[in-house]
């Protein structure tokens, strides 16, 4: 049987939120220490002090977590705030690993968290699963995520997604037990009988014509159907009565990002920035000679997609009812939503149908299911469901 | 306006490295600024974009209007952005089919550069044509080759995982065939003493209580052998046409002691014949028992099992069904896998190593036939189909014979020669053979027992295979030296074909599998000595 706890705080002094978040999990689970931790604070905390004090009180199996770019349970959100969802499960087995220097070498890097998986040999847990939180700052998430599919030899499902600094995009960092790492990845195994359930949807649609990406230089584009990128997003904004400031894209881009047009669908890229020369740079890569599509959503459409995240997790709990998730949406999409967010939180709450719900606003997606490779999403909702 | 020039400055636009200073040398001889050249996108014909190698245009303005223009073949004029995003200059389109040239700077047509570009534009567009095509696919080719790599790394570390997996398999099977050797050799003493006790009249409640864990025990551990055979390929099938009848009778035979214990009230609906498979009797009579069994441990005392038999199409569907504790949803899928139980209380009451289901559904598979599981969850019962191919033939061997549980009658006196290490097993051996009137002698070794002759010759010896100093095989061939009559029979705890032709090949003339019983060892003396 799992016990599950959503512990939520926005104490300012970053000991104090530590102890605080202990010591509601040790309210709710009395004299039982925590399996496991999976923690979520905003960039302005010591990192360091919050988790020492954190680990201090409710001395939890293991831990992992990240900074992020806004925080939220079921019952509470905000920025510049920490929450934590406390797991105790006697069929759940955890254990974390940590892989350094993202930005050099993923395939080391996930050598280096799979070491510590104790589920890839045998066969007493039927279902194996990795929540993962790298430091999307150091790029190369999309290739991090391949090579963890290979080194589980495909037989685990990743959920999770990229570490968040309350928007600033300047440094990021991710938690294993009290140590604070950049450059890094930290995965957290979940071994168990029953399946944990990821659903994984964007709520964005084409709102313009296609074009064909005609010069790019790895996540640069320069050129779409042989015109400056900036001017076809100039075109665009002009078209739908909306403002593109070159020397301040981002809050144009919030609203306009890049469908990459693939057999499956719109794979999303995240524009920004205006370089000098008219082009626009990425999130990720685009591959040249591409299809883009400049994609729209809206609140409801964004609401709708996650509350469809949610549902596909719970679908894949395979009958069994949700017990907690874990909810990660695009920073993009909180600052675009502003207060309204509040909504698709209640989205995703209600197609849960109760539970525990923790989750952050993160720079990038991480949802790897059976059968697929690529696994990080830009402006995607992920949803991870524990099973009662 | 040398056309010759023109000719050979265009036909240096088909190297894509000459092309971009070809285009400048182009300008300058159609004395314009600059030259651009554009082609229809390879999935959009009415979009047109840069020709590949050529340069792009610094700004949108004024040149979307003039290539929205060029939709049919002629010559267009305009103001586009040129040469930054700021300044305008003056520009002439010659449009022609699938391809379209723009000279920059110059600000009204000229019909002969409209007509030497004509000469050529076909072949131009064609080659333009093919170049965006190609780049287009390279592309889609550099996507579709990265997914390759993906893929032959990914099956790459597949290969290494089952690799991993089969050698980690075959160790954990040596081990089990180990294992279930080992705990062997100590039950065989322990089952001989039981019997003996019942022959010398000795019946006690704790030897009731010895005689059910002993049986209980070997139940395991041919459970645990039978699975490490089974999964290597071990296991010989004797396959004959036989009634399904027969063998759900053996079956029943098989389970009536748990049946009986747990008080189930068992319906069978089996037709007597005409449901006939081509199976080895006993290995599918041990299916349909772990069924019952199974049946029998996780329903409550006193609940119904019915087993049913009937055809479907060129099939028996045999199915097996209780109203016990159900499974899981997530346990469906995995409960014919070795050592998976569904989760037991703290007090284990159903026992077991969680290997019976994976033996049937090795043995069904082996039958070329299929086993499935079905429940509606926890609490609500279960359900196993059996499904075998039908014989249609009539001929059929009677399968179920009822198992001999008298004991033999005494053999005639003999002298025996009981060899074994293990001197509990030796010394109930030699008890029991004596109890029968036979004249027996022990030795603990292979020397030993040879220099026992010097004293006794006997007529028949019993050999322990795993024996030090001298094997089984060694001390049987020394014996036969000796006394080429002598009637030699194995014991051991290996009963596998290959184990049983090594020992008809060292000279033994029976080979018996520990813990062998009284009756079958009597049996086998008497038919030896006959």
């Amino acid at each position: 049987m799992i016990q599950t706890v959503a512990v939520y705080t926005i104490a300012s002094d970053s000991s104090i939120a530590g102890q605080e978040l202990g010591q509601q999990i040790n309210a709710a689970l009395g004299d039982e220490r925590p399996d496991a931790v999976v923690v979520f604070a905003s960039s302005r905390f010591d990192h360091a002090a919050f988790l020492h004090a954190l680990t201090e009180t409710c001395r939890p199996g293991v831990l992992v977590g990240s900074s992020s770019a806004g925080e939220f349970t079921g019952q509470s959100r905000g920025e510049g705030s920490a929450c934590a969802l406390a797991i105790r499960s006697p069929d759940m087995r955890f254990s974390a690993g940590i892989g350094t220097n993202v930005g050099k070498d993923r395939k080391a890097a996930a050598q280096a968290v799979v070491s510590s998986f104790r589920g890839l040999e045998g066969t007493e847990f039927a279902s194996r699963t990795a929540l993962v939180m790298t430091d999307a700052l150091a790029g190369h998430a999309d290739e991090l995520i391949e090579q963890l599919t290979e080194a589980t030899s495909g037989t685990y499902e990743f959920a999770g997604g990229g570490a968040g600094d309350d928007a600033k995009f300047s440094r990021t960092h991710v938690f294993c037990g009290t140590r604070v790492l950049s450059d890094a990845v930290v995965a957290l195994e979940i071994l168990s009988q029953k399946p944990l359930g990821i659903g994984v949807q964007h709520g964005w649609s084409p709102a313009s014509e296609p074009f064909r990406v005609t010069t790019i230089e790895g996540a640069r584009i320069l050129t779409l159907d042989g015109y400056p990128a900036v001017e076809i997003f100039e075109q665009h904004a002009a078209a739908t009565n909306q403002r593109l400031d070159r020397a301040n894209p981002l809050p144009f881009f919030l609203h306009n990002i890049l469908g990459i047009e693939t057999a499956s669908g719109h794979r999303l890229r995240v524009p920004l920035s205006v370089g000098d020369d008219g082009s626009v740079t990425c999130a990720a890569e685009i591959p040249a000679g591409a299809n883009v599509h400049i994609m729209k959503t809206s609140s409801a459409s964004a609401s709708d997609a996650a509350a469809s995240a949610a549902r596909s997790a719970v679908s894949a709990l395979g009958g069994g009812v949700p017990a907690a998730a874990l909810f990660f949406d695009c920073v993009a999409t909180r600052l675009r939503l502003g207060e309204v967010f509040g909504f698709e939180l209640e989205a995703v709450q209600g197609a849960l149908g109760g539970g525990d719900l923790v989750g952050c606003n993160t720079y990038g997606q991480i949802a790897r299911a059976e059968g697929q490779f690529g696994g990080f999403h830009n402006c995607t909702a992920v949803v991870l469901a524990f099973p009662r | 306006m040398d056309a010759r020039e023109t000719i050979r400055l265009l036909d240096l636009l088909a190297d894509v490295r000459e092309r971009r200073a070809a285009s400048e040398a182009l300008a300058k001889h159609f004395a314009a600024t600059a030259l651009f050249v554009f082609v229809p996108d390879p999935d959009r014909a009415t979009k047109l974009i840069p020709a590949p190698g050529f340069p792009t245009v610094p700004s949108v303005r004024g040149w979307r209007e003039l290539l929205a223009a060029c939709g049919r073949p002629g010559v267009e004029l305009g103001r586009v952005a040129y040469p930054d995003g700021r300044s305008d200059a003056a520009a002439c389109a010659y449009a022609f089919d699938g391809l379209v040239v723009v000279l920059v700077g110059a600000t009204a047509p000229d019909a002969a550069i409209g007509a030497q570009l004509a000469m050529v534009a076909r072949v131009l567009a064609a080659m333009f044509r093919a170049e965006a095509g190609i780049l287009t696919a390279r592309g889609e080719l550099e996507v579709e080759r990265r997914n390759a790599e993906r893929i032959a790394s990914l099956a790459r570390a597949l290969d290494r995982a089952r690799g991993d997996a089969e050698r980690a398999t075959r160790v954990k099977n040596d081990f089990l065939a180990m294992l279930g050797h080992e705990l062997r050799n100590p039950l065989a003493p322990i089952v001989t003493a039981l019997q003996m006790m019942r022959m010398q009249g000795i019946n006690t409640r704790a030897q009731d209580v010895l005689e059910r864990q002993v049986a209980h025990v070997l139940r395991l551990v041919d459970d645990l052998l039978d699975i490490s055979r089974i999964t290597s390929g071990k296991v010989e099938l004797r396959r004959e046409r036989v009634e399904i009848s027969a063998v759900v009778a053996r079956a029943l035979e098989m389970s009536r002691p748990l049946l009986e214990q747990r008080r189930n009230v068992l319906t069978v609906d089996v037709a007597e014949r005409g449901l006939v498979v081509d199976g080895d009797p006993a290995r599918l009579a041990q299916v349909f028992s772990n069924l019952l069994t199974n049946a029998a441990k996780y329903s409550d005392l006193g609940t119904a099992i019915e087993l049913r038999a009937h055809r479907v199409g060129d099939l028996v569907r045999v199915s097996v069904v209780d109203h016990g504790i159900g499974i899981d949803a997530p346990f469906i899928e995995r409960v014919f896998d070795q050592f998976v139980q569904v989760p037991q209380g703290i007090d284990r009451a159903a026992g077991g190593l969680g290997l019976g289901l994976a033996i049937v559904k090795s043995l069904v598979q082996r039958h070329h036939g299929s086993v499935r599981v079905a429940s509606d969850g926890a609490g609500c019962g279960t359900t196993f189909v059996v499904e075998l191919p039908l014989c249609r033939a009539p001929e059929v061997h009677e399968a179920a014979k009822r198992v001999e549980a008298q004991l033999p009658r005494p053999a005639s006196s003999a002298r025996v020669l009981v060899v074994d290490d293990n001197t509990d097993a030796a010394s109930l051996l030699a008890d029991v053979l004596t109890a029968y009137g036979h004249d027996v002698q022990v030795a603990h070794s292979g020397p030993d027992a040879l220099l026992g002759l010097a004293s006794f010759t006997p007529d028949a010896a019993l050999l322990d295979i795993g024996l030090p100093v001298m094997d089984g095989y060694e001390l049987a061939r020394a014996l036969h030296a000796r006394l080429p009559g002598l009637k030699l029979v194995a014991l051991t705890g290996y009963g596998q074909p290959d184990d049983r032709a090594r020992s008809s090949a060292a000279g033994f003339d029976a080979h018996l599998v520990k813990p062998v019983s009284i009756a079958n060892l009597t049996r086998t003396l008497e038919d030896l000595l006959a």
